[in-house]
């Protein structure tokens, strides 16, 4: 590790760097040791129980009725059973980059276009099951697909703007 | 650090500074945005002079770097966004980074793949500040499987680069 030893004629050191102190690095760093092998399954189990989780909750989840939600900024701005658009629906939230719009069907959401840098969101595609969500990071927007039970209620009101 | 800090000191760490911000230009020259398949992961090219000053200059001094790119790269026309991103990656990996260079062990290689796997962690707590939901937890277990496979790569990049400082006398070390 690295160590200070010399800290105290460290000037005459200095002045020839390359005519070392003789300290070298214990090889222990350079070989793959047990301790690694410990950590790599650690973060691998870990992972997998996470990914088991999700993916037992999703297939339960995916049994009720989906609802979508909408969050700008932590607020939620829409949350409505994806039934009550049997038209297609465009939605746009004004953003501080521009505009996101967001397509809802019976059976589908996706955003269609996002005025963002990334386009993360875009590509995510669309969003069928509960579970399934996009993200636009930079505009602060999650767009998800939830389970059944309406918790925070029936919630569509007070959108920046709104065009069918 | 209550000490002066000499000259040498000062050029050294610039030096791997530069070398940290000039292998930041490298990668996103090498993978542009996008081409990697989960949103937010990165090679971490940038990790390697990290991880050089760790173990041959030392902790303080690794913070130091990390913090510090973090900053030139918002100043040279980076976003906010990013800069709470690396920013927070940045520390978290550091902290994990530091418990896992002392440990008897844990070489190089651990080193580097717990710091992806915290770098990710605290991503996943930038993103999670920024949109102020909780969903964005989903993203976690892949995006460190994914980070630790980028760790790897890094620290057979590391590697190499600190055995021969070392086999130099490590001129850096002192």
């Amino acid at each position: 590790m690295p160590k200070k030893d010399g800290q105290s004629n460290t000037s005459d050191k200095l002045s020839t760097p390359h005519q070392a102190c003789g300290q070298h690095l214990p090889p222990r760093h350079f070989r793959f040791a047990s301790g690694d092998v410990f950590l790599i399954i650690a973060i691998l189990v870990f992972c997998g129980i996470l990914i088991t989780g999700m993916l037992v909750r999703r297939h339960t989840l995916s049994k009720k009725t989906p609802y979508v939600r909408i969050t700008v900024d932590g607020s939620v701005v829409m949350n409505r059973a994806l039934s009550a658009f049997a038209d297609e629906t465009e939605y746009r939230l004004a953003t501080e980059n521009g505009e996101v719009v967001v397509i809802l069907n019976d059976h589908e959401v996706y955003i269609q276009s996002s005025d963002c840098p990334d386009q993360i969101c875009v590509q995510t595609g669309k969003l069928t099951k509960p579970g399934d969500g996009a993200i636009c990071l930079p505009n602060k927007i999650v767009v998800q697909i939830v389970a059944g039970s309406s918790d925070s209620g029936e919630t569509d009101g007070k959108v920046d703007a709104v065009a069918k | 650090m209550k000490k002066h800090w000499t000259a040498f000191q000062i050029t050294k760490l610039a030096i791997l500074l530069a070398l940290a911000l000039m292998l930041s230009i490298l990668e996103a020259w090498l993978l542009p945005k996008g081409i990697l398949p989960l949103p937010g992961l990165k090679l971490g090219l940038a990790n390697i002079a990290i991880l050089v000053t760790l173990y041959t200059v030392g902790k303080k001094e690794a913070l130091l770097l990390a913090i510090l790119r973090s900053l030139v790269v918002l100043v040279l026309g980076g976003n906010f966004v990013g800069f709470v991103f690396s920013m927070l990656g940045g520390v978290w990996a550091w902290c994990a980074m530091c418990l896992l260079c002392e440990r008897k062990h844990v070489s190089i290689f651990g080193t580097s793949i717990g710091g992806a796997a915290c770098h990710s962690i605290g991503q996943i707590m930038a993103a999670m500040l920024m949109t102020r939901t909780v969903y964005v937890l989903v993203y976690l277990p892949y995006l460190i499987l994914a980070s630790c496979a980028m760790g790897a790569v890094i620290a057979f990049l590391t590697i190499p680069v600190v055995r021969a400082l070392d086999h130099l006398g490590n001129p850096v070390i002192q």
